[in-house]
């Protein structure tokens, strides 16, 4: 098995590197079907590591120890993999999706002259989160933790000519790096503690450290999955982060990385089972990120970025399932969403395509008709989404509102209830701008056509989890609660009214949606309202932070450099060296050259000497 | 009614005498010579004024130490032989220098090197006794011939020299006089040893007079070592006299001066009265740091190298100020190694010194500004020359640096000791500035050929020598420093 | 032969040099290459000869220099020294090979041997007066090479770096003369070797003011805040060749100072110390991270990182126990493969368009793509990233400072955010938007000569990144022993709680 492990893991980083020999050399076919081949076969190993470890949940999991990689002291980091039910539900994610993508990416790039270097960064990304899904210890996470951020750095700004997109992917890497901090400080706090940074060692060894201890290594852990995961107040990355390519978009940040921060918690179960106040700061975190990006995905005129705000406000979702316990639906969650979402933005891709990227849905509109399959799919997607039965969202969503009315925090339930609504609402807002009502697009002189079909049949493997997977819950139940804790629900009398409450409300949502948007878009005057701007303008976050953080921090460093480095540290020590050579300059007149004035000074030498002799013979008498 | 002292004349130890008499007869010779037959050349002047000096020192390794002689006016001890060594390898590694290529007026004459000779038994008198009256005939006799040989140099910067340095000189010798008076006064004998047995007896009473007579002495041998604020003279003499004759005097009277210095400071240091360090320790700061001082500012670089060895003199006088067996072995050690570096420096200068007497300063910056181009083995002498004097290891005068550094250190001295570190730093400024001038700066219309014009063979010899002992004195320092503890130890100081 | 290896080492760049005088100008190329060449691999035969399981020194000769004061000429060789002797050779070596200056190649080959001398000399002297020598006699080459190949503003850069760093050398030179002091009082004896000062066991007070003396010289050579301001000028004018290896080998004299002499000479001083230097490194690592995000010369950028980057270093010196420690010293290795790999990338860019400035540049990633990828690898190294040579020392030096202090250690570590930001703005200002100015349309990529260098240099950056090991071991042998023996020194309460004990630790392991 540990073969196939090694596969599964490095079957991207070769795909990769050999891309990257062709990085600087116009396309090249051979690197997308290469990269995706290896990628399928990474796929391949990993199901059959679901298969072995699926058989035997107890015995089967597969632990390896690669090298040593840190000694120092007392610390000693090997490069340890270990594939357990979680790790291995995280595998089956990745390397789906990311094999559709590629797949489809083929396509969506195929007249980019950066295809190979886009397919090299796309698998190095594949093998990052690999090794953060797949690593056992902290360190190995961290690793993966960067390593996922560089490529994303590197994806967010593939077109690095252009201004936002570098902008963007130096935004992602810096809001990241803070999130960093907190990580290490974090991981620093096990070391010191347990004494090491193998999780399982780490969390046997945390049963006896005091409460507060824990308290502050499950904060500062969180602060990392936040950074992450775009959580509240580190979120503006994420929708900045649709300047990549939209397959990115689909792998990265939908599907993968984002819910990196929701696998650290439930990796972390152990510990945040013991420190049950933070878990509910983070459900009430996720509870408030679920709406207030929901909000604001009301009203976005770009359908990257709509999505993108689903995906936070899902993130949330995700993450209060995890706060409370309940880590196998978090994870059930994690994955539904990977597949619905990850359909989704393809095929937004798919309409950018068409319309020549341009994003807004406001010079859309009919688009159905010359694009019937996409359409079909999105909106398939949206009502996974949404949480409409029979799909998947509808069973992993369902279940999180159920965890929190369970745990009695009837406020997230209502909070998480509402988004449920707006959640049906943008999407479908989203799918009506862009596929039906009269087609705006006509005027603008777009010819749209349909993308080419092997983009298509990509999405449809996700398009039949998004429909299916729901119906695996109780498998997928038995298989990870042997590793996770089993969570229990009380609320069977209530199960089918909350059922249908929220289904009401979702499909409520989508009703109007389709209501107002029937024919042509939102009366223009709602534009003006106070409340529209507010949402329009991201509650102007993004701006607070800009004259808040980067512009302050601009002029602080010029005024360090040109104020006090050159002006005070730098002075000083010129000051220092000046006096001195000015001490000579004024005083050279002591060498006038004048042989009076040289007996002068002689003179003058006797004179102070006999006179201070005085002093201390006057001194020395009085003072006996 | 006085009665004839008969003295036998063993008890004389005549031998004791021998080192200075050679001298002297070396200089009646070279009169003779010149009355025998009229202008010979400066030559035979020079080589019988070295093999004199030769004799002279083999005679010194003659006689054996810690003995009086010659009605116990001579001491020949420790600081007796290593003062006279150093200056007798001073004397003959700077008249060496007058193998010149341009033939300069005074070495027309015979009496220059007659006077040269003289000089050097005037020192060596000066070192072997611990008599004052013995120590001012010694002082007078060097000084008056050290101003006629800057005055036969023919150019009136040199006369003018001549006459600041007798007026001042002058000045000095009343200010010894009435010093030695006092404590003559005081103790009734004129012997250091004497008097400091006296004086300790009485109690160093009464305080006033042995304070004034310190005073004077300070004054007196303050102008010989040219501490500030008695050094005044000195950029104007080593201007006016040609660069040997400077660079001699910025070792060789020097040390006569410190040995003396060394024997009347012993005593009045350790005596109660505190104004005596007070004095000596503001002058050694004032002298050390005032210097460098001046000396970054200088436009000349005879002039920077004449502060800089006031500078030198200061750093050296901490030694007295100490008054440790490691701080006074750590003087001769810093002073030998200081002697082959400053005559290396000097004698660069000697040798791009030319014959126009229209520039009021001979060696501008300007004048070795990128000589690396023209002539590099010039720019490579003087730069380890000066980098030896800046004190940057393992070029030898740091040693001496460390030393005594450490000498004030074992002391007690702490405060003193980071001074005359910091002001090795200030040091480094000027000395890099010629550096810079001859690497970094693009050369003059001139072809750096009259940077060596005036080296004749043996002064590029001697150049030689000097950056030897510059640059290998690491593997001279140890047997120095045996010698020289050896010697300061046995001498009881 | 192996005896004298360390020997060898030292005098053979001289000799060699020396001897290079004959060869003629044209041809001296080749041959300082040659020298050097052979220079590195003997210092990769003393690794081979290097006895791993030895944590004491290795390779000790000593030969009295100055009996009468207990001056000797004693070299000798550990895990902390090893390294960086390897590292100063390596990136002599290869600072030669990608030399572009063609006016007085000649002196300016011989000059770097010479300089080279004096580097390992350092590393290897266990002598404080040798040491004292070679750290002295290291600053005439420097100055001599900013001095004739530097910049416009070259003699103020080069006197401002001379005196500076002559003046606080200085100071040390009076602490080491009272340590020989002390030990002549304690044992009769003068001697300045290094090993013999280690038994001396000092009284706290005495300590704090020896402390202070050695502070100084090495604070002002690494530069430490605020004695800094010398670097920036002297990076500014010296010629890449001289940047590379200023940054590379020079800087980190006085890091290692601190490892060999003020720590196990000082332990409880050291202590004492341990706060105010911790925030002077933060301020380093901060505050000279925010003067490198204001400026708009490259090669400042990378100057101040560097001060930055020593911060880190200082900082996990001064955790007093071995990860934090071994972390530091592994620190030093690959800050001076990386900055010296990021001068010679800005030296290349240097030589195509005779500026430094970011805002001549621009859109570099699609006209020089192997150069941008090269100087992306570098950057990100210098970030610090995972499985790179960045993160491994950077990772220790924390981790190793936060049993000492969680509020300094929290602080310090925005240290891999200011870090990230600096880099990724230059980086974009430099290679991303649209190539703007006509020159770059077609400036030609990195040639083979300059991959030559760079990709060495690549290479270890990503393969110590992976695999570490085999650096980390002997270090840490070495490290462990020496903070067992200042755990045994340590004098006071506090010294002794402070100090890692490390054998506690390693039963707890």
């Amino acid at each position: 098995m540990e073969n196939y492990l090694y596969i599964a893991l490095f079957a991207p980083l070769l795909g990769s590197l050999t891309a990257a020999l062709f990085g600087a050399r116009p396309k090249t076919l051979f690197t997308g079907l290469w990269t995706s081949a290896l990628l399928a076969v990474s796929w391949i190993s990993s199901i059959i590591l679901f298969m072995h470890v699926y058989a035997d949940p107890m015995a089967n999991t597969v632990h390896v120890k690669l090298i040593d990689w840190i000694s120092a002291g007392s610390l000693s980091i090997p490069f340890g993999f270990v594939v357990d039910q979680v790790s291995v539900t995280m595998m089956i994610v990745v390397t789906t999706v990311s094999t559709m993508v590629h797949v489809y990416a083929i396509g969506y790039m195929s007249h980019d002259k950066g295809f190979n270097r886009f397919f090299s960064w796309l698998s190095a990304f594949v093998f990052s989160m690999m090794v953060l899904v797949m690593s056992d210890n902290f360190a190995g996470l961290f690793i993966g933790w960067e390593g996922v951020g560089l490529c994303s750095w590197g994806l967010i700004g593939f077109w690095y000519h252009k201004e936002s997109a570098s902008w963007a992917a130096n935004e992602a890497f810096i809001m990241n790096r803070i999130a960093d901090l907190g990580m290490l400080i974090g991981i620093f706090l096990i070391y010191w503690n347990t004494g090491t940074l193998q999780y399982s060692e780490a969390f046997a060894a945390m049963g006896n450290l005091d409460h507060v201890l824990l308290v502050t290594i499950g904060a500062f852990l969180f602060v990392g999955a936040m950074g992450k995961s775009a959580q509240f107040p580190l979120h503006t990355w994420l929708a900045d982060a649709m300047e990549g390519p939209t397959p990115v978009s689909a792998l990265i940040h939908a599907a993968t990385m984002v819910t990196a921060g929701v696998y650290l918690v439930i990796r972390a179960n152990p510990l945040y089972d013991m420190i049950p106040e933070v878990g509910y700061f983070i459900a009430s975190l996720g509870a408030f990120v679920a709406m207030f990006a929901a909000t604001m995905a009301l009203v976005n005129r770009d359908i990257k970025r709509v999505i993108a705000y689903s995906t936070l406000s899902q993130l949330g979702y995700m993450f209060v399932a995890a706060g409370l316990g309940a880590y196998w639906v978090a994870l059930f969650h994690l994955m539904t969403h990977a597949f619905f979402k990850a359909l989704l933005f393809l095929g937004a891709g798919n309409v950018m395509h068409a319309m020549d990227d341009e994003l807004d849905p406001f010079k859309m509109g009919g688009l159905y008709k010359v694009m019937k399959p996409t359409a079909i799919l999105m909106i398939l997607a949206s009502v996974a989404l949404a949480g409409i039965y029979p799909f998947a969202g509808f069973f992993s969503k369902d279940k999180i509102l159920e965890v929190a009315f369970n745990g009695d925090h009837y406020i997230l339930w209502g909070v998480l209830w509402v988004t449920a609504g707006l959640t049906a609402f943008y999407s479908f807002r989203l799918i009506m701008l862009t596929f039906f009502g009269d087609e705006r697009y006509k005027k603008l002189g777009f010819h749209p056509h349909e993308a080419y079909p092997y983009m298509l049949w990509a999405m449809a493997p996700l398009a039949v989890l998004a429909t299916i997977a729901g119906f695996f819950e109780h498998a997928f139940i038995d298989f990870v609660t042997t590793l996770l804790p089993t969570y229990e629900f009380y609320t069977h009398h209530v199960e089918m009214i909350l059922i249908a409450v929220t289904s009401a409300i979702a499909i409520l949502g989508i009703a109007t949606a389709v209501i107002i948007y029937k024919n042509g878009m939102l009366h223009p005057k709602w534009m003006e309202r106070p409340c529209y701007k507010l949402l329009s303008n991201q509650y102007y976050i993004p701006q607070l932070y800009d004259t808040l953080f980067s512009k302050p921090y601009k002029e602080l460093s010029t005024i360090f450099w040109k104020q006090i480095d050159l002006k005070v540290v730098d002075a000083t020590v010129d000051l220092v060296a000046n006096t001195f050579f000015s001490a000579g300059s004024s005083s050279r007149g002591v060498q006038s050259g004048n042989l009076s004035t040289m007996l002068r000074w002689m003179a003058l030498g006797m004179a102070l000497l006999l006179t201070f002799g005085f002093i201390f013979v006057v001194a020395a008498t009085l003072l006996g | 009614m006085l009665t004839p002292v008969d003295v036998s004349f063993e008890s004389l130890h005549i031998e004791t005498l021998i080192p200075m008499l050679i001298a002297i007869v070396g200089g009646l010779v070279i009169l003779v010579a010149d009355l025998a037959k009229k202008d010979l050349d400066k030559s035979l002047y020079v080589m019988l004024a070295v093999t004199f000096l030769l004799l002279d020192l083999g005679s010194l390794f003659q006689t054996d130490i810690n003995q009086r002689g010659f009605f116990d006016v001579l001491l020949v001890d420790g600081l007796a032989m290593l003062g006279q060594f150093i200056v007798l390898i001073g004397s003959l590694a700077f008249v060496m220098l007058s193998f010149s290529r341009k033939n300069f007026h005074e070495y027309l004459y015979a009496e220059y090197f007659a006077f040269y000779m003289f000089m050097v038994a005037g020192l060596q008198f000066m070192i072997a006794t611990d008599n004052l009256i013995l120590i001012f005939v010694g002082l007078e006799t060097s000084s008056l011939a050290l101003y006629t040989m800057i005055a036969m140099h023919n150019r009136h910067t040199a006369l003018e020299a001549s006459i600041k340095y007798f007026t001042m000189g002058a000045l000095s010798a009343g200010l010894y006089a009435f010093g030695a008076m006092i404590l003559y006064a005081l103790s009734g004998s004129v012997e250091i040893g004497k008097i400091a047995e006296v004086l300790s007896a009485s109690g160093y009473e009464p305080m006033i007079l042995v304070i004034v007579a310190t005073a004077f002495m300070i004054g007196a041998f303050g102008f010989k070592m040219a501490l500030v604020p008695f050094h005044t003279w000195v950029p104007d003499v080593y201007e006016g006299s040609t660069a040997a004759l400077a660079g001699f005097m910025s070792i060789v009277p020097k040390i006569a001066a410190l040995v003396v210095i060394m024997r009347l400071f012993e005593f009045l240091l350790n005596s109660e009265i505190l104004w005596v360090e007070v004095m000596i320790y503001a002058l050694v700061v004032l002298t050390m740091t005032l210097g460098n001082i001046w000396a970054l500012v200088q436009d000349d670089v005879k002039r920077m190298l004449a502060y800089s060895s006031i500078s030198h003199a200061g750093f050296v006088m901490a030694a007295v100020l100490i008054g440790t067996t490691h701080a006074n072995s750590a003087l001769f050690v810093y002073w030998l190694l200081f002697l082959f570096t400053n005559l290396g420096a000097f004698a660069m200068l000697w040798a791009s010194r030319t014959k126009d007497n229209s520039a009021r300063y001979d060696h501008t910056f300007e004048k070795f500004s990128g000589l690396i181009k023209t002539s590099p083995i010039a720019a490579f002498m003087i730069a380890i020359f000066m980098l030896s004097l800046a004190g940057v290891p393992p070029f030898s005068l740091f040693f001496g640096k460390m030393y005594m550094i450490s000498s004030a250190v074992t002391g007690g001295y702490i405060t003193l000791a980071i001074i005359m570190a910091l002001n090795s730093a200030i040091a480094a400024y000027y000395y890099l500035k010629i550096i810079f001038f001859m690497f970094f700066r693009e050369p003059l219309v001139n072809d750096g050929s009259e940077v060596m014009a005036n080296a004749g063979n043996s002064v590029r010899s001697v150049i030689g020598i000097a950056a030897l002992f510059t640059i290998f004195g690491i593997f001279l320092v140890n047997p120095i420093m045996e010698m020289v503890t050896y010697f300061v130890y046995t001498s009881g100081y | 032969m192996s005896e004298h290896i360390l020997s060898i080492l030292v005098f053979f760049p001289l000799v060699a040099g020396l001897l290079g005088i004959l060869v003629d100008k044209d041809s001296i190329r080749p041959y300082a290459i040659t020298v050097a060449g052979i220079e590195f691999l003997l210092s990769l035969w003393l690794w081979s000869e290097f006895d791993m399981s030895f944590a004491g020194m290795q390779f000790i000769e000593s030969v009295p220099l100055i009996d009468q004061f207990g001056i000797s000429y004693t070299l000798g060789v550990d895990g902390i020294s090893l390294f960086l002797i390897i590292m100063t050779t390596f990136v002599t070596f290869i600072s030669l090979g990608s030399l572009t200056i063609t006016n007085r190649v000649k002196e300016l080959m011989l000059t770097v041997l010479i300089l080279e001398l004096t580097m390992v000399g350092v590393f290897v002297a266990l002598d404080a007066i040798l040491f004292y020598l070679f750290w002295e006699l290291s600053l005439v080459p420097m100055l001599y090479i900013i001095g004739v190949w530097g910049g416009p503003n070259r003699l103020y850069a080069g006197i401002k770096f001379f005196l500076y760093t002559f003046t606080g050398s200085l100071i040390m030179l009076v602490g080491m003369l009272y340590m020989a002091y002390l030990y002549y009082q304690a044992t009769g004896t003068w001697s300045f070797s290094l090993l013999e000062w280690y038994r001396l066991q000092l009284p706290f007070d005495l300590q704090l003011w020896l402390f202070g003396a050695f502070f100084l010289g090495f604070a002002i050579k690494v530069p430490m805040f605020p004695f800094h301001t010398w670097l920036p000028y002297a990076h500014g004018q010296a010629p890449t060749i001289g940047s590379v290896i200023l940054a590379a080998v020079l800087l980190k004299m006085g890091t290692y100072g601190f490892v060999r002499f003020s720590l196990p000479l000082f332990p409880d001083a050291s202590v004492a110390f341990m706060v105010p230097i911790a925030v002077l490194s933060i301020i380093m690592i901060i505050y000279t991270a925010m003067v490198a995000y204001a400026q708009e010369d490259i090669k400042q950028v990378v100057a101040y990182s560097s001060v930055s980057h020593m911060g880190v270093i200082i900082l996990g010196t001064f955790a007093l126990n071995v990860e934090g420690i071994t972390g530091s010293i592994f620190l030093m290795i690959s800050h001076g493969i990386v900055s010296g790999a990021l001068f010679l990338l800005v030296g290349v860019i240097y030589d195509r368009r005779h500026t430094k400035l970011m805002s001549e540049f621009g859109g570099l990633a699609s006209v020089m793509p192997r150069y941008a990828t090269i100087f992306g690898i570098m950057m990100m190294a210098s970030v610090g990233l995972p499985l790179t040579i960045g993160f491994v020392g950077e990772f220790l030096s924390l981790l190793g400072f936060y049993q000492q202090s969680h509020m300094l250690t929290l602080v310090a570590g925005i240290a891999i955010i200011v870090g990230a930001i600096y880099m990724l703005s230059a980086y974009k200002k430099a290679f991303f938007g649209n190539v703007t100015k006509e020159e770059n349309k077609n400036l030609p990529d990195v040639n083979k000569v300059e991959l030559f260098s760079l990709v060495p240099l690549v290479v270890l950056v990503v393969v110590l990144g992976l695999y570490p090991k085999p650096i980390l071991d002997p270090v840490d042998k070495s490290v462990t022993a020496m903070v067992q023996l200042m755990q045994a020194k340590a004098v006071t309460e506090d010294g002794k709680n402070r100090i890692a004990n490390v054998l506690v630790t390693k039963e707890a392991k």
